[in-house]
């Protein structure tokens, strides 16, 4: 089986503790994996690391080569919203232009042919209409499908999102989950932080279970078990079965 | 804050550098001021990483106490120098002028001027070359750390370039004009433009015409040009913030006036739709619905100019219009048509 994103011996600490120890994890090619667990179980480190923006101890983050029909295994990140600069001067449009940023040379300006690109990826998200407006003007929902056309025109295969329905209401997650599911159709990878776990096996094709270290990792129907996640939260649960 | 801090903070390396080398005119001051200035930086940075205070405290404890230093270190050993408690707040544009380069005998005009146009030909240059990696780096550092822009180096260079072309405005300019200069044209310019290319030109738009404006009215007033320049800036500055056509305050809240208008009138046409309102039934009517009478007269006025309802038979009812824009508005806040037509 191809993988997107593999980590062997992963291990990063803030302080006295680590947030992560030793985590194996295998994150298949294709499809949605949500990375699942309680409250300070480094979910959230281990997309950084993935990213590589938090230092590690020890250990490795692999990224597959990508499978040749897409031909890239570039990461497109979604923000969590405290994490951006919402009063920054830049309009829709130009931030979704600043996807193509690393392919441009330096000193080179984006074009004619990376506005398009840009437009086209707005109106996949449906949010053509909105490209001039100013970043900070935009609802939560509208801010997640931005920053999603965004890793489109990164020409991104892997989607790190680090819980993307936080602060969103009913109606706009399912606005988003069809949205993820259609990238994921297209052959893209997504890897996503989930809180609700109501919703794991109506998303997820594939749960890593975490708590600092990994409790499972694989396939949704084999791991998301009560055992597991008794494990993993450390207080007896019973998933929810929710039929599509 | 990180401007004003930095005219500020360079103040202990310029003066400790002059005591080192007695010489006024050595480049090697400009870079032991540039460099006080990133010390000022790095260590803000050092304290932000601690978490432990607020940012404007850092910044507070950091630029007071090296301003102080250079302040100490000025009033005990070069007290009959150049270097003077005011010079350093004010700056001397007056005098600058006076002081010429000469090259090979030849004038090639104020020292300071020179000096500022490397420094202008520096930074513009360094802005158009790197500016859509500047951009990314101060949005998005983790996507510029993905597309390999380096912009760990860019902060360093973009506070080096600050650091510099603060220094090399100190000598004249001192530090109240550079903060002034430094905030109130890139402050304006932003209530005037979202994009950010647009807002660099408007702030060097806004500060040019500050320095010009302010330099003849301390000319008229015969006063020193730092007050009246500071003065002209703060004033632009106010006038945007009162008149700039979307985010100025009279815009804001002429928008706000009229939405709620908007908002009130279309409140009414719903009450009068759903409930009977007879012609002399308004205080009644207000009671009910909770509304103040004068707010219910003023919407009611207005619907009737716009032939949204009419009188039939003392009794106020929608017409047609009327009910195609009750829907289309309802429709248009989310809210359902939820009329029960009768």
């Amino acid at each position: 089986m191809d993988f997107a994103i593999q980590t062997r011996q992963l291990t990063v600490a803030y302080g006295a503790e680590p947030a992560l120890w030793s985590v194996d994890v295998d994150i298949p090619l294709l499809g949605m994996t949500g990375i699942i667990g309680p409250n300070g179980a480094g979910k959230s480190t281990l997309l950084k690391a993935i990213l590589g923006t938090v230092p590690t101890l020890s250990g490795r983050v692999e990224l597959g080569a990508g499978d040749s029909s897409h031909g890239s295994s570039e990461i497109g990140y979604v923000p969590q919203r405290t994490g951006v600069d919402w009063d920054f001067p830049t309009s829709v449009l130009d931030l979704v232009m600043m996807g193509t940023y690393g392919r441009l040379k330096w000193f080179q300006r984006p074009g004619k042919n990376e506005r398009a690109a840009s437009m086209e990826a707005l109106r996949q998200v449906q949010m053509d209409e909105f490209a001039n407006r100013q970043i900070g003007e935009l609802s939560v929902g509208q801010q997640k499908r931005v920053f999603i056309a965004r890793a489109f025109v990164q020409q991104a295969s892997i989607y790190l999102m680090d819980e993307p329905f936080a602060g969103v209401d009913a109606k706009t997650e399912k606005m988003l989950v069809e949205i993820l599911h259609r990238l994921r159709d297209q052959g893209n990878t997504i890897v996503m932080v989930h809180h609700d776990l109501t919703t794991v096996t109506r998303y997820f094709d594939h749960v890593v279970l975490l708590n600092r270290t990994l409790v499972a990792c694989g396939s949704t129907s084999e791991v998301f078990t009560s055992e597991n996640i008794e494990r993993a939260y450390g207080v007896p649960c019973k998933p929810t079965l929710d039929s599509p | 804050m990180v401007s004003e801090g930095l005219s500020h903070a360079v103040l202990p390396g310029l003066v400790t550098a002059f005591i080192i080398l007695q010489d006024y005119d050595s480049p090697l001051l400009l870079i032991a001021a540039a460099t006080s200035g990133l010390l000022m930086v790095w260590f803000t940075q050092l304290l932000q990483r601690t978490r432990m205070l607020y940012n404007d405290a850092i910044l507070g404890i950091v630029f007071a106490g090296m301003f102080s230093v250079g302040i100490l270190i000025v009033s005990s050993n070069l007290r009959n120098t150049h270097f003077h408690a005011d010079c350093i707040i004010d700056g001397n544009l007056a005098l600058a002028p006076l002081d010429r380069l000469i090259w090979h005998g030849v004038d090639l005009g104020p020292r300071a001027w020179n000096l500022m146009l490397g420094m202008f030909v520096v930074v513009v240059g360094f802005i158009s070359i790197c500016f859509k990696e500047l951009k990314l780096m101060s949005f998005d550092q983790i996507l510029a750390r993905q597309f390999k822009l380096h912009p760990r180096f860019l902060q360093f260079m973009w506070l080096a370039i600050g650091s510099l072309t603060t220094v090399a405005a100190f000598e004249v300019a001192g530090s109240i004009l550079i903060v002034a200069l430094m905030i109130a044209p890139p402050a304006a310019a932003y209530l005037l433009t979202d994009n950010l290319a647009r807002l660099l030109f408007i702030a060097a738009a806004i500060a040019s015409v500050s320095a010009v404006g302010g330099f003849y009215l301390s000319a008229g007033l015969d006063v020193s040009p730092t007050g009246p320049i500071a003065s002209f800036a703060g004033f632009v500055f106010l006038l945007v913030l009162a008149f700039a056509p979307k985010r100025g305050l009279i815009a804001v809240s002429i928008r706000q006036m009229r939405q709620r208008v908007a908002v009130s009138d279309c409140l009414v046409l719903d009450l009068v739709e759903r409930q009977a309102l007879s012609v002399d039934g308004l205080d009644d009517f207000a009671v009910k619905v909770c509304m103040p009478v004068r707010e219910c007269q003023n919407a009611l006025r207005r619907l009737q100019q716009r032939s949204w309802i009419e009188d039939r038979d003392g009794q106020y009812q929608l017409t047609s219009v009327g009910r195609n824009h009750l829907s289309d508005s309802l429709r248009g806040f989310g809210v359902e048509w939820a009329v029960a037509k009768t």
